[in-house]
């Protein structure tokens, strides 16, 4: 079951609405929820009313009879305030983590649509954009209930004030009003100068300890480091100044608040003892609303930290929305998709543009490739040539904006892209690891494959005497990121992985990246071997192995400016050669 | 962790100072609270009395004051408290800054530094056991440092302004209400006396129990809570095998079970709030209910039943405050805690040489190691040993050696970012003096001043830290008070005057954080026009040309050859590309005896 993709992308709406928006399908355990905040929030107040009614009442010397039913609610108050209090918070905790549950599949879903790689590629928008993902729990925990908690005692309290002298339940409600609203939005306004001011400051001082800390050598070895050291001091001593400074400002709040409820105690007594002196209310009634509003304010008590909190709440919804309403970057394949899938495994590429916005610089700008059946062909180029973007293509992560890519004579950009996936696969580049066992990690490309599949393709990239020396074997907890592992057996096992789906083209995107000198050379003549017999495009920027491959195509800022065999190009002039000449 | 933390008292004086106005505050904030109490139940008396608004107006115009009062006293100590905390993360900040960079600091902004560390006193902690780790540059702590030191030690602010004040009216006004209770009504007191203590005794219980439940579950918690980051992350390999559809299911599957194992968490997690808000509200329906009764049989005046009906619920409210501001506020005390945590850790012992500061001549140098190794203090293989070779001016070596063998190991030595565990390494004047007896005039290494060693190395880490400063600003790195034209000289011989003209604003561009607007060819060549700059006999040079384009590298190994021209030089690589190059190569092995080889 998958939540209902519901409301349509409405750019306009403030995001938290939007973020409150998610909760809808579980709005009647938020409903039960709130229901038990309010009696446990009611409990409070009425049993300081109900107490003062009580001791007024038995002041008078009254008959036990007359005041048993007071003394049983008070009681029973006594009680229900901390029961429902607790079942209050066990009910929206679980009500939120479902929420939760719904926004994670469907910000999950958005993402898997949306092209996966250019978007994402750095390490922290993923981790910040699974923490505003998981904001939305905090919002409506900790943010959508005890507001609708204070409104429904809010109003209990002042109806009730009104019965007993219409002038203090008015008096009652604006008290409340201004400390539960007006108070808690000027101070998180007031806040905002500050809090920018401060967020400046803050990011100084910060990139001045990146600075020192992380070029701490180079600083010692060239001895500037007490110069690094001064500029942290000065930057600590403005933020030290700005936030001394503005203290001033951020205590309105507290103080705002308690004035406030001062104040409203005093008009009440005020009232009160006027209206006794009039006979306008009984000496039992006043006391009774003179401690109702003492007790009151509890219930507008933790609306100042709302208030604070929604602006971050607010910026995690807005980003979130961001990527909710990224449109696709693969178009669904028209209906009635082309008929038979390709037969052939030699690979096509005619004319190949790509870029990622009209204003931007074409990434591919008319690219021919041709990988025979059953060979071996690199693309070698410099950083930013556009061979990352050629992977994405053939993985289908993007659409072509020009140009064929065909497979075995059938082209593969308009298909779906799990049919194109089928016959293309290989190894993205930092191909992740998940944090699981080796053979879910491998299982992931054949989820049927036996044992002895897994051990055969291990054996096949070399990696079967590791996993057998692994304390578990196959199943070894390989780490968050695999961790566990050392960077050569991660690509090895990202092959494996490759192989166990049995494609008809393997694309190896940068496999050697992030591995020293010494084991690069091992890695790419194994990934290579194991290759053997595949359709194989290594996308690579560096030397390694290129011997060993059948042609080479050098691409430079999206054009293919070489082309030819590893001992042809080495004999001509050009950016091959001059590659091969360095130290 | 305790709610107080001595450390933090002792450490910072503004700290002392909140402390102490904390306290007055809270006193005058009880006794406000005392009078209001005593004003309400007296007005509301004596009106039941009959006694008319005139006759009580004084009470309550004195309410009106008091509420004046404590509004005035909540902001002052709000703001007061935000200042404390300010001036408190700052001390805190400039100690730990001084403590790992091993630096001096000028006294912080409230004139109370602490002493900081000498120059010339022990080398700083990030320094020890990371150089070996093949690049020179950066530590995997100075990220957790800088966390900890700006975002870490703000959540002090809570700790100071929120959460210390609660605690001071947590032992204030329960004693308070307590004694003018007892004064007024002794059973009331009675049932306060008995139901107060038992709150902490029974949250203690309850937290022990959560604690120990929580630790058993932390393992599964977290391998559940972090399925969704892996999940996202692995977002492109899922979809190249075509299971990225079948991983929604399988999140709401793992959500839910979070859910279901957090849930189980907190219910026993929530029960500590709910003994508390339970024994608090008991007891003042016990209290209500029994003066109640009392007050029906005569045995008590209308007045004071009020006047603890009042107080009966403040003296729980300031220990239920502090609970609800307790995880908040903890998270500041643990931001503190790990920075005494880093106050407290041993400095490394690479610095020295103060004590007996020999004497070495200016002018060119000889360095000769002899049997060098560096075991890191923890580990059981050295990450170096048995090195020996000699730099001689004019002269350039060649270290190579596959990764593990310790020869970025052996240049950190040679900079003084640690001392060899092994072996010795001495310096002498290029022309030993003729009086010297034969000795050629070698001192230890370690008797040479640091940062006077330090001035005659030229140093080209693999992996050059370049600050988010101008261009300009880069190169003068080692001098600081070169003038223009010797910067562009520098950096026309590192082969780096044509793409810097060409960047936007020349010299002067800001090169973005660590450089990230330059190639990392180009910021090779930064390096080096910063050892151009240097001018200094002796230079090191790690990894000059690996994972360069054949542009870049090509324009680099001009540069490094130009460089390394009349001085002393020492080229860390894997490859034996350089070999032509250079003088003579020396081959390490991992924890065997490297030795010269003629080239």
């Amino acid at each position: 079951m998958t939540a209902p993709a519901a409301d349509p992308p409405a750019p306009g709406r403030d995001p938290l609405l939007r973020m409150a928006a998610l909760a809808r399908p579980r709005g009647g355990r938020f409903a039960l929820g709130v229901l038990l905040g309010a009696l446990a929030t009611g409990s409070g107040v009425a049993l300081l009313s109900v107490a003062a009614w009580l001791i007024a009442t038995a002041a008078t010397h009254p008959p036990l009879t007359a005041i048993s039913l007071a003394v049983v609610a008070t009681r029973a108050l006594g009680v229900s305030r901390g029961v429902t209090r607790y079942l209050e918070r066990l009910v929206t905790h679980d009500a939120a983590f479902r929420t939760l549950a719904d926004v994670r599949v469907r910000v999950y879903e958005r993402l898997a649509r949306t092209e996966p790689v250019r978007r994402f590629r750095s390490g922290d928008l993923v981790t910040r954009l699974v923490s505003d993902t998981d904001a939305t729990q905090d919002l409506l925990v900790r943010g959508l209930t005890p507001p609708l908690i204070a409104l429904v005692t809010g109003g209990a309290v002042v109806v009730f004030g009104t019965v007993l002298l219409e002038p203090g339940g008015l008096l009652l409600a604006a008290g409340l009003l201004l400390a539960g609203v007006a108070v808690p939005l000027a101070a998180a306004a007031m806040g905002r100068g500050p809090g920018r001011r401060q967020a400046a400051a803050r990011g100084e001082l910060s990139t001045a300890l990146v600075d020192t800390l992380y070029g701490a050598p180079d600083l010692v070895a060239y001895g500037a480091m007490d110069r690094a050291v001064d500029r942290v001091a000065a930057a600590d001593a403005e933020l030290t100044r700005v936030a001394r400074r503005d203290a001033a400002l951020l205590g309105f709040g507290a103080g705002a608040t308690a004035l406030i409820t001062g104040l409203t105690v005093w008009a009440t007594l005020l009232l009160g003892v006027s209206a006794v002196e009039d006979g306008t209310l009984g000496p039992i009634p006043m006391a009774v609303l003179v401690l109702t509003a003492l007790a009151a304010f509890e219930i507008v008590a933790p609306l100042p930290a709302v208030a604070a909190r929604l602006g971050a709440v607010r910026a995690s919804g807005r980003r979130l929305f961001d990527v909710l309403d990224t449109p696709p970057a693969v178009a669904p394949p028209p209906d009635g998709a082309p008929a038979a899938a390709p037969e052939g495994a030699d690979l096509r590429v005619r004319g190949l543009r790509v870029r990622y916005g009209p204003a931007e610089p074409w990434a591919l700008d008319g690219v021919d490739v041709d990988v025979p059946a059953g060979r071996t062909v690199a693309v070698l180029g410099p950083s930013g040539a556009g061979k990352s973007t050629l992977a994405a293509v053939l993985f289908r992560f993007r659409d072509p904006d020009a140009g064929t890519v065909e497979l075995g004579g059938a082209d593969i950009t308009g298909r779906p892209v799990d049919d194109a996936r089928r016959v293309v696969a290989g190894v993205p580049q930092d191909p992740h690891v998940f944090a699981s066992t080796l053979r879910e990690n491998l299982r992931l490309a054949r989820p049927e494959a036996t044992d002895d599949d897994l051990w055969a393709v291990l054996r096949r990239v070399r990696l079967a005497g590791d996993a057998a020396a692994m304390p578990q074997g196959l199943d070894t907890e390989v780490g968050s990121h695999g961790t566990r592992l050392s960077g050569g057996m991660r690509q090895r096992l990202a092959l494996a992985r490759a192989l166990l789906a049995a494609p008809r083209l393997l694309v190896l995107d940068e496999p050697t990246a992030h591995l020293d000198p010494d084991t690069r050379d091992a890695v790419v003549a194994d990934l290579l071997d194991a290759a053997e017999g595949y359709s194989t495009l290594l996308i690579t920027h560096d030397l390694a192995g290129l011997d060993r491959v059948d042609d080479i195509y050098v691409v430079a800022e999206g054009r293919v400016v070489q082309h030819g065999t590893h001992t042809a190009l080495l004999s001509r002039d050009g950016w091959y050669r001059d590659a091969h000449r360095q130290p | 962790m305790k709610p107080l933390d001595p450390r933090l008292v002792r450490g910072a004086r503004a700290v002392r100072v909140h402390l102490a106005a904390t306290v007055a505050t809270g006193t005058a904030v009880t006794g406000l609270l005392l009078v209001q109490a005593w004003l309400l139940a007296h007005t509301i008396a004596g009106a039941t009395e009959g006694r008319g608004a005139a006759d009580l107006a004084r009470a309550v115009a004195a309410v009106a004051a008091v509420a004046v009062a404590r509004g005035l006293l909540a902001y002052a100590a709000e703001a007061a408290a935000l200042r404390s905390a300010a001036l408190a993360k700052s001390q805190l900040r400039r100690r730990l800054v001084a403590h790992v960079t091993g630096a001096g600091l000028p006294p912080g902004a409230g004139g109370d530094s602490p002493p900081a560390p000498g120059p010339g006193g022990a080398d700083p902690v990030w320094l020890s056991g990371a150089a070996g780790s093949g690049s020179g540059t950066g530590t995997p702590r100075a990220g957790e440092l800088v966390t900890l030191a700006t975002r870490g030690l703000d959540a002090l602010d809570d700790y100071f302004a929120r959460y210390l004040p609660q605690l001071v009216l947590a032992v204030l006004v329960p004693v308070a209400v307590l004694a003018v209770v007892a004064g007024a009504d002794l059973l009331s007191a009675v049932i306060i006396a008995v139901t107060l203590p038992l709150i902490p005794v029974f949250m203690a219980l309850v937290g022990m129990h959560t604690q120990a439940r929580t630790r058993r579950q932390w393992r599964l918690l977290s391998r559940l809570g972090g399925h969704f980051l892996d999940v996202v992350e692995g977002l492109p390999t899922l979809a190249v095998f075509r299971r990225a559809k079948a991983q929604a299911t399988i999140i709401r599957r793992i959500t839910d079970e979070h859910r279901r194992t957090t849930m189980a968490t907190l219910r026993v997690a929530f029960l500590s709030a709910f003994v508390l808000e339970l024994l608090a509200t008991l007891a003042v329906a016990l209290v209500a209910v029994q003066i109640g009764i009392r007050l029906m049989y005569g045995m008590l005046d209308f007045e004071t039943a009020l006047l603890v009906l009042i107080l009966a619920p403040e003296a729980y409210l300031p220990l239920r405050e502090v609970g609800a501001r307790f995880h908040a506020s903890m998270e500041g005390v643990a931001a503190a805690e790990e920075v005494f945590a880093v106050l407290e850790e041993e400095r490394g012992g690479a610095g020295g040489g103060t004590a007996a500061a020999a004497a070495l001549p200016d002018g060119p140098v000889r360095v000769r190691l002899e049997g060098v190794g560096l075991t890191y203090p923890g580990r059981d293989v050295p990450a170096l040993s048995g090195a020996d070779l000699t730099l001689e001016p004019g002269r350039t070596l060649l270290l190579t050696g596959p990764s593990g063998a310790g020869k970025s190991t052996l240049l950190a030595l040679l900079l003084r970012f640690a001392s060899p565990t092994a072996g010795r390494i001495e310096v002498g004047p290029a022309d030993p003096p003729d009086d010297d007896g034969g000795g050629g005039g070698w001192v230890p290494l370690d008797a040479v001043p640091a940062d006077r060693w330090r001035a005659r190395i030229a140093w080209v880490p693999q992996d050059p830290y370049l600050f988010d400063a101008g261009v300009e600003d880069n190169i003068r790195l080692g001098a600081p008070d070169a003038g223009r034209e010797e910067v562009r000289r520098a950096a026309r011989l590192a082969e780096a005057d044509g793409f810097i003209a060409a960047l936007p604003d020349g010299y002067a561009t800001r090169l973005g954080e660590r450089g990230a607007r330059l190639s990392a060819g180009q910021r090779q060549r930064i390096a080096l026009a910063r050892a151009f700059l240097r001018d200094a006999p002796i230079v090191l040079l790690d990894e000059p040309t690996a994972h360069l384009d054949p542009d870049n590298a090509a324009a680099v190994r001009t540069a490094v050859l130009r460089l390394l021209k009349g001085r002393c030089g020492l080229i860390v690589a894997h490859d034996t590309g350089w070999a032509d190059a250079v003088d003579g190569v020396v081959r390490v092995e991992p924890a065997r005896a490297g030795t010269e080889v003629p080239s």
